[in-house]
């Protein structure tokens, strides 16, 4: 077995472990017996594992994986190591929107928060690439600007929330990204937007390895590097957006998943997507089961843990950037 | 042959080039000289079709190179910026298959065919041995030959080199024009930037002289290599023999 393999079957396994202790603790612990009888013929802990922990987990799963994806086509097209959907203001601004419908219309069908989620998304996305356009473009600025929208958009739902008060827990989702009280009903919403586009970015992998070596050369090479960029931004705009429709914010997944797997296996996209895609999934699921586990029956956000990953990291990477 | 009519190209109001007319010779090698900003580059690159502010026409073979599309483009003509950036980690196999591009679906998979004439080119350019070595590991020697190999894995008649020589030290230098001129007798058209004139008047058959944006001269060395033309495009009192080995022009700053 190749190198390569072995770190994505590593990878995988972590995974179903991780599933499993995911589905047997909490704030009441079960034993092995409990939770395989309730698979196979339902029981007592019907509600806990059927409607509260299996579809967290699956949410978990596929949030870190179009997280990780959207992370990856965004560094892949803008060649700038502090590049991710949160950083760029895209998560703020599907959140934002999101928050807002959610606000007017409380018993709205969650099946409208992506379609929000992505207006509020694109807003955002479109309104930092202005910006960058209109000034001379650098990484450092590109990021700067993405930090200052994003902050701007947190205080906006900030501000929302003040005025509209409502159930802490809730309100949690849209300021830090949480799984609370997921169920069933939300990986409906988010299923075929990630059916569609993680393997649309498979399709535009190789391209993104070419973008690696600048605009011109692979223009000379015969990529159409301005489809590519609107394709590619485009699908890491609609995968963030929806992702932060279910469980709002979970912070610098988009920025960690992407750069792990870099470390991992090299820089080919085709490889790079695979192993950013079960980093995120880790990353998201190991943050909730230890937002539920860390001091139960209180929950912690899973974006406060992702966060203090991800700061130190980011920070990092600040000081070993050299382009200021 | 590659006509360039009436080509012009502003930046920001301003004039870079200003109507140029010219004639790229099929099979030879051409220089293309001239002082720094003059727009040597920026014709370059309007050649390839990387500037959208261009306007005016470049035919290849008859063909209105606009009308292609990338892919098109990029089997007929192939262009190697001054500085392309390298990617990190990435070998000198991957980057010379990414040559292959124009020829592959978008999903990039490379056929036996595609694969044999990488290994032919990495083989040509003596790089076997470094194939799969990361390209930022090597010389800069090393490193751009492996850029020309991902050129030649293009396979392209026409082949636009923006001044290939800068970063290397002279062995280096010759060593890479010799590459050149080996490219050309295997039938490349070859347009190359270069700052050293007499690399210039050695290696190619053909030099167009450029100064602000337009052409000041287009022949053989042998023709328009003269001091008048160094004084008048470059602002610098030479003095021109005859270079002993080669039996070109040469010029001495005196």
């Amino acid at each position: 077995m190749s190198r390569y393999n072995r770190i994505l079957a590593g990878g995988f396994s972590l995974l179903l472990f991780l599933s499993l202790i995911s589905l047997f603790s909490g704030a009441q612990s079960l034993t092995v017996k409990t939770v395989i009888s309730t698979l196979i013929n339902g029981g007592d802990a019907d509600f806990i594992i059927n409607q509260y922990r299996l579809p967290r987990i699956f949410i978990a799963v596929l949030t870190g994986i179009g997280l990780a994806v959207s992370g990856v086509l965004t560094q892949g097209i803008i060649r700038n190591p502090l590049a991710s959907p949160d950083l760029m203001g895209i998560s703020g601004g599907a959140g934002l929107s999101a928050c807002t419908v959610l606000l007017i219309r409380p018993d709205i069908n969650i099946s409208w928060l992506p379609p929000a989620a992505l207006l509020g998304g694109f807003s955002a996305a479109l309104f930092i690439w202005l910006l960058n356009r209109w000034h001379n473009p650098s990484p450092a600025r590109l990021a700067l600007a993405g930090i200052a929208v994003s902050a701007f958009l947190t205080s906006c739902i900030n501000f929302l929330l003040v005025l509209h008060p409502v159930e802490v827990n809730s309100a949690m989702i849209w300021l830090t990204g949480s799984l609370w009280g997921r169920s069933w009903d939300y990986i409906w919403p988010l299923l075929p937007w990630l059916i569609i586009l993680v393997p649309f970015s498979f399709y535009l992998a190789w391209s993104l390895d070419l973008c690696a070596l600048g605009d011109e050369t692979a223009g000379a090479l015969g990529v159409n590097t301005q489809r590519l960029q609107i394709m590619a931004l485009a699908s890491a705009v609609a995968l963030a957006s929806v992702c932060v429709a279910v469980c709002g914010t979970i912070s610098f997944v988009g920025l960690l998943a992407p750069h792990l797997a870099r470390l991992l296996v090299g820089s080919r996209h085709k490889l790079i997507l695979p192993a950013a895609a079960l980093t995120g999934a880790l990353l998201v699921l190991s943050a909730d089961t230890l937002a539920r586990n860390l001091a139960p029956p209180l929950e912690l956000p899973a974006g406060v843990l992702t966060a203090v990953l991800g700061a130190p990291y980011f920070i990092f990477l600040l000081h070993r950037y050299k382009g200021w | 042959m590659l006509h360039i009519e009436n080509l012009s190209v502003n930046y920001t109001g301003k004039t870079v080039l200003k109507d140029l007319n010219l004639t790229i010779p099929k099979g030879k090698i051409t220089a293309l000289i001239g002082p720094n900003g003059c727009g040597k580059s920026t014709l370059l690159k309007a050649i390839s079709g990387g500037l959208k502010s261009a306007t005016g026409q470049v035919t290849l073979a008859g063909r209105d190179l606009s009308r292609l599309n990338h892919k098109e483009r990029a089997r007929c003509l192939s262009i190697l910026p001054q500085s392309p950036i390298t990617p990190e980690g990435i070998s000198v196999q991957q980057l010379v298959s990414f040559g292959r591009n124009p020829y592959l679906s978008q999903w990039g998979r490379l056929s036996a065919e595609d694969d044999q004439k990488v290994q032919q080119v990495i083989h040509q350019t003596g790089l076997s041995e470094l194939a799969q070595r990361p390209v930022d590991t090597l010389s800069g020697g090393q490193r751009q030959r492996a850029w020309i190999a991902m050129i030649l894995a293009q396979d392209t008649e026409y082949i636009l080199l923006d001044e290939p020589t800068t970063y290397l030290d002279l062995t280096h230098q010759i060593e890479l024009m010799e590459m050149i001129r080996q490219m050309n007798k295997q039938g490349k058209t070859l347009v190359v930037v270069l700052h050293d004139l007499n690399q210039a008047c050695r290696y190619c058959d053909h030099l167009i002289v450029m100064r602000q944006g337009q052409i000041s001269a287009q022949d053989s060395p042998d023709k328009i290599f003269n001091s008048r033309l160094l004084k008048e495009v470059f602002e610098l009192n030479a003095m021109i023999i005859n270079d002993p080995v080669a039996n070109k022009p040469m010029c001495i700053p005196l």
